[in-house]
């Protein structure tokens, strides 16, 4: 059991017999009334946000969980990976984690999240690298635009980035706001 | 040291603040209020459940002489100045509130701006309140329509006035008026899949609705007058007839920058307030220090002016005004007490 004052952002819970994640953690006081936790839980079967309110004195079902180190194969109607000391093939159903094809490149490892021997949860790495697979030349003197322009990344993400970034280079993205961090030098 | 500002940085917020607290100033003297400064220390206070202080030992020649407590607000003090006929005032002064909950809007120690408008109510005070910030903008040559955290907040008068009656139906689709006992909210909050316990208090009931649902959703684009409170959470405004009390409470941005309160006159919920929330405030809190009853006394006596009193957060009016997210950002050196 967790004190829902000292639940951060990341933790896994159970509730209701499901497991969520905490997405966002927030602490919320009226100037006239009582504390309380604002929680935004993504439920990890079914990718359905929730959001609640918990007094911090409460207590919450904290959930164990594994993290093991995966190989990303291919996806068809589930992500298909394999243990990366076993090699044990697992399935994860696309459902619910649509938005992880995005930042998921074949033959890439990632930490999978199980619980109760089977995996919820793919943790994508907060940065990661990615090739740059369509991009625009610049137009010389856009400033329009603030200097940037989008571009297609290997795994389909579309993101903005400075306008010297050419097709085939390689950019390190922040895979939590989708934003441009640096280039990559070969 | 923690070098969080370059010199230059310090420099311009402390110019910032001091115009912001000029301009403050001059409006409340061109309106023929009193500049008053009071205690920070105090041996009793309002007994607040929700709210934890700040407790210190006096010590006389070495030896302990009791507890004094830094105000949670200058309440307690001007309400004295008031029950001595001292009319119209205002004061800019430090508040301390202890166990404040993490985040980017509380600070241990904050500048509150409080004033009291004698013969006024809490309706007469929305258009001063207005008045004064307007005022305060252009003294700082601060445009109508601001940015804050990349959304426009439209500062053009009249702005927004909602009743909780009609926010609660407005954006949680519930009938407050129904909801008299904590029990008529089990099925309200069932039925929306909200966690309660049945020992919650109506108070806290009613914000696990309010802070979910409601709170989130007011509308941001232009300041927001919120006004008739539930009665059943208690404090020391006036009770209208029906179930509301006579309190508003401003938000600028979705954020609560002001409180204010036609204050009771009515000794039989004047003296339920202090002895009720003394109860809830022993039992809640860690820091218990003794009630004012003197205060009480004060209040409840006939020489006690009818008036409306606001307190106003002025770190996170600032905040807000120069568009920063982090209130410790307008609040020099206050990251040390975080």
């Amino acid at each position: 059991m967790i004190r829902a004052g000292d639940i951060s952002k990341g933790v896994f819970l159970l509730i209701k017999n499901e497991p969520y994640e905490v997405i966002e953690r927030e602490f919320v006081s009226p100037g006239k009334g009582s504390a309380f936790v604002r929680l935004k839980l993504k439920n990890l079967k079914t990718g359905q946000v929730l959001k609640q309110n918990n007094k911090s004195q409460e207590t919450l079902e904290d959930i164990d969980v594994v993290t093991e180190p995966y190989q990303y194969l291919y996806t068809d109607d589930n992500y298909h990976f394999m243990n990366v000391a076993t090699y044990e093939q697992i399935e994860i159903p696309k459902e619910g984690h649509e938005e992880k094809i995005l930042f998921l490149k074949e033959g890439e490892n990632y930490q999978i999240v199980m619980w109760d021997n089977a995996p919820i949860e793919i943790v994508i790495p907060y940065k990661m690298v990615f090739v740059v697979t369509e991009a625009q030349e610049a137009i010389k003197g856009d400033t329009v635009t603030g200097g940037t322009k989008p571009v297609t990344l290997e795994t389909g993400l579309v993101i903005r980035v400075p306008l010297f970034i050419k097709e085939g280079e390689r950019v390190l993205v922040n895979t939590e706001n989708r934003e441009y961090v640096e280039r990559v030098n070969n | 040291m923690k070098n969080e500002y370059g010199p230059s940085v310090l420099h311009a917020l402390l110019s910032s603040r001091s115009r912001f607290f000029q301009a403050t100033r001059s409006f409340f003297i061109a309106n023929n209020y009193l500049e008053v400064d009071t205690p920070v220390l105090a041996p009793f206070c309002i007994p607040e459940p929700s709210i934890e202080l700040f407790e210190t030992q006096k010590l006389v020649l070495k030896f302990p002489k009791g507890k004094l407590y830094l105000v949670s607000s200058p309440e307690l003090w001007m309400k004295r100045l008031l029950a001595l006929g001292i009319g119209n005032q205002f004061q800019i002064s430090k508040c301390f509130r202890n166990n404040e909950v993490p985040g980017t809007i509380h600070l241990p120690e904050f500048t509150m701006l409080e004033w009291y408008a004698v013969h006024k109510n809490y309706t007469d005070n929305i258009g001063f309140t207005e008045d004064l910030i307007l005022s305060v903008l252009h003294e700082m040559d601060i445009p109508g329509i601001i940015q804050y955290q990349g959304n426009a907040i439209d500062f053009s008068v009249p702005w927004n006035i909602m009743t909780m009656q009609e926010a609660c139906s407005e954006y949680s689709g519930i009938d407050l008026s129904k909801l008299q006992k904590p029990s008529d909210f089990y099925d309200v909050l069932s039925a929306k899949h909200i966690e309660y316990h049945r020992d919650d208090t109506w108070e806290e009931l009613f914000h696990r609705l309010f802070l979910l649902e409601v709170e989130p959703s007011l509308p941001a684009g232009k300041p927001l007058f919120l006004t008739d409170y539930p009665k059943n959470i208690k404090t020391l405004a006036k009770e209208a007839s029906c179930c509301y009390s006579e309190r508003w409470e401003l938000y600028i941005g979705g954020i609560e920058i002001a409180n204010c309160y036609t204050e009771a006159a009515v000794p039989g919920q004047i003296d339920f307030f202090f002895e009720e929330e003394s109860k809830r405030k022993a039992q809640q809190c860690i820091v218990i220090p003794p009630s004012d009853n003197e205060l009480q006394e004060l209040m409840r006596k006939p020489g006690f002016p009818d008036c409306s009193g606001v307190a106003l957060g002025m770190d996170r009016l600032l905040m807000i005004l120069l568009d920063k997210k982090h209130i410790s950002d307008v609040a020099p050196f206050s990251s040390f007490l975080l």
